[in-house]
């Protein structure tokens, strides 16, 4: 494959993988040109790897956490809602239900919503999202239990079995 | 992995962002666009820069991202003792790299010693959302890369606002007016975010440090 052929074949991979990550367009496209125009640029190297993709999504990845590292460099735990604590969401309430937990995940540290995102939408294994993130697997473990701890200390009436 | 107790909340999680990667924009041109980038060349990011920068300086911020003012009590000192670290506690490394004067030569369309005379405008985000993001214009003490300005303006993550500088670099940049900076630089692509800036802090090439003389040397010495 040359490198023409990878960008188009992989473009919108990457892209999409912005998006989920940061959520805007903008930031995205600029992530997703980012790894791709060093993904032309090193070409030779990139092509030689094990795995040209998890080379470009490392680059996008790395880009992404620089971009916030300066202004979130510590994990921080996602405010709860008093409100929310201990209630039982109405059934009928799913939308609702889906946006508080939008709110949470938007609320945890860059590097915590990015390992969820690269386990449970890019359904990488934890070696994959630590060669991706360039930590070790088992800081990626730590990483997800956290994000998942905070994400259901403020539902715990939803996940009940959670705590089990 | 825990245990079938966490399922629920795994696939609220996973439903979450299949929905949020349905909605990402079509790839549709993209190849494209890195293909301009790349093909661009780098003399052609020299005008290019200079341009832009001289663009900047002629309209204002009636082209710039945002358009929000920022404090202008981004004024603050900046000890000697900073001198060639990285600014914020990043740029120990950008994207794959670890930071080297090297790292900077292969990876950066622009490098310059430049001091701060402007923090502004802010970014915002098309929602009219205040984003981390701010330009910043920098008189140009030396051009090592990218351009030919006296003045030139970057896209650079927001300063810390109090201006009182503290050890621990783990919050925002301590950067203000009247800071001097080893700048390496992404240049960006004209259509992107709609900005005259034309360039990026972040991305591939940012590893800006405050400035020495013996950086100064040693980025000079790389970027050739």
């Amino acid at each position: 494959m040359d490198v023409e052929a990878f960008v188009e074949q992989q473009g919108g991979a990457l892209l999409r993988l912005a998006y989920v990550l940061t959520g805007d367009r903008h930031r995205a496209e600029d992530l997703a040109q980012t790894a791709l125009v060093d993904v032309y640029r090193h070409w030779r190297k990139v092509s030689a790897a094990r795995d040209p993709q998890a080379y470009a999504r490392r680059v996008l990845v790395n880009a992404h956490l620089s971009a916030h590292r300066r202004r979130w460099t510590r994990e921080r735990p996602a405010p709860i809602d008093e409100r929310d604590a201990g209630t039982v969401a109405d059934p009928a309430d799913a939308v609702a239900e889906r946006e508080a937990l939008r709110s949470r995940l938007a609320a945890l540290a860059p590097r915590a919503r990015t390992v969820l995102v690269l386990r449970y939408w890019a359904d990488l294994d934890d070696a994959a999202i630590a060669e991706a993130m360039g930590i070790a697997p088992a800081t990626v473990r730590a990483t997800a239990a956290r994000a998942l701890a905070t994400l259901r200390a403020a539902e715990p009436a939803l996940d009940e079995g959670d705590r089990s | 992995m825990n245990d079938g107790a966490t399922t629920d909340l795994e696939l609220r999680l996973r439903g979450i962002f299949a929905d949020d990667a349905a909605r990402a924009p079509q790839a549709g041109g993209l190849s494209g666009r890195v293909r301009r980038r790349v093909r661009r060349g780098r003399a052609g990011r020299v005008a290019g820069v200079a341009a832009a920068a001289v663009a900047v300086l002629a309209v204002g911020g009636a082209l710039l991202p945002g358009g929000l003012p920022w404090r202008s009590t981004s004024v603050g000192t900046v000890p000697p003792s900073a001198a060639g670290q990285a600014v914020g506690g990043g740029g120990e490394a950008s994207c794959a790299w670890a930071y080297s004067p090297q790292a900077v030569a292969e990876h950066a369309d622009l490098v310059l010693d430049g001091t701060v005379t402007r923090v502004g405008p802010r970014w915002v985000t098309l929602t009219g959302m205040p984003f981390d993001w701010v330009d910043v214009t920098l008189q140009v003490n030396r051009w090592l890369r990218g351009g030919s300005a006296d003045s030139v303006v970057i896209s650079m993550p927001a300063p810390a606002p109090s201006g009182v500088w503290v050890e621990d670099q783990e919050g925002a940049p301590q950067y203000w007016v009247g800071t001097r900076l080893l700048v390496s630089a992404t240049a960006r692509s004209a259509d992107q975010h709609g900005s005259a800036a034309g360039m990026a802090l972040w991305g591939c090439g940012g590893f800006t440090r405050y400035y020495s003389p013996e950086q100064a040397a040693l980025w000079a010495a790389a970027v050739g």
